[in-house]
């Protein structure tokens, strides 16, 4: 089980980092409410 | 905190706990992957499977790109808590559905909504919020070019399917995100309107 968990966990974390610098730049997904975004991710000229 | 943060952050915590060389800095920025997914991935579905159920796929996904390919751009006003988003989201997709179909436009009527959606995205877009200021001027001009855009995109499409309910649909979809972005309706939701336009002037003074 744990051999498939790490791999897979990794997998999750590399969508949700996609997920979270995408969705930075723009209104990615279309639904009426976001989550609070980390400051590190805020751009900055 | 609603249940879809409450959801990423156990699931950031599990991949904490497994997987190395993670700093805190990428954990919040899986957890918000996470959350952001979540927030949306559920009502999706919901509002999918309802325009399924009504008979109205088509017309909703039309609602749908329509409003998305603006609203990617330009941004707008976003509900304050989980439980009111839902009701809302399906509210917003369904009239504008139901409304398409009920009201032909004509070219001009179609052509004034457009003319005043223009000037309110040019005006206003992109519309950040609290939780996700646009700091960056480079990112706020290219947004609002974008939005400028797939405004006049959107335009091109309802007078090329003039006479159909597709025009009707686009041009009220168009319509609701413009009112979205507009100071009044954040005043309105009790939101903050140019967050990231007075982050900048701070930095500025």
């Amino acid at each position: 089980m744990k051999r498939f968990l790490k791999p897979l966990l990794v997998l999750v974390s590399t969508l949700a980092l996609f997920i979270a610098s995408t969705s930075s730049m723009a209104c990615l997904l279309w639904s009426l409410r976001e989550p609070k975004m980390p400051e590190s991710l805020i751009k900055v000229d | 905190m609603e249940f879809p943060e409450r959801i990423s952050a156990r699931l950031t915590a599990v991949i904490a706990d497994n997987v190395e060389e993670l700093s805190e800095q990428k954990l919040a920025e899986i957890n918000y992957g996470i959350a952001v997914f979540i927030t949306n991935a559920y009502k999706l579905l919901f509002v999918f499977i309802l325009a399924l159920l009504l008979g109205i796929f088509n017309y909703f996904m039309i609602a749908f790109m329509s409003f998305g390919a603006l609203r990617t751009f330009a941004s707008g006003v976003h509900a304050k808590g989980e439980w009111t988003c839902l009701p809302l989201s399906t509210l917003f997709f369904f009239g504008i559905v139901y409304v398409g179909l009920a009201v032909k436009l004509d070219i001009y009527m179609i052509s004034i909504l457009f003319a005043l959606c223009f000037a309110a995205v040019l005006r206003y877009a992109p519309a950040d919020t609290e939780e996700k200021p646009i700091v960056s001027r480079k990112l706020r001009r290219k947004l609002k070019i974008m939005s400028c855009l797939a405004l006049a995109a959107l335009y091109l499409v309802s007078v090329y399917t003039l006479g159909t309910s597709t025009a009707s649909i686009i041009t009220f979809a168009v319509l609701v995100e413009t009112i979205l972005i507009l100071p009044v309706t954040y005043k309105l939701a009790g939101s903050m309107y140019g967050v990231g336009i007075n982050i900048n002037k701070k930095k500025e003074v």
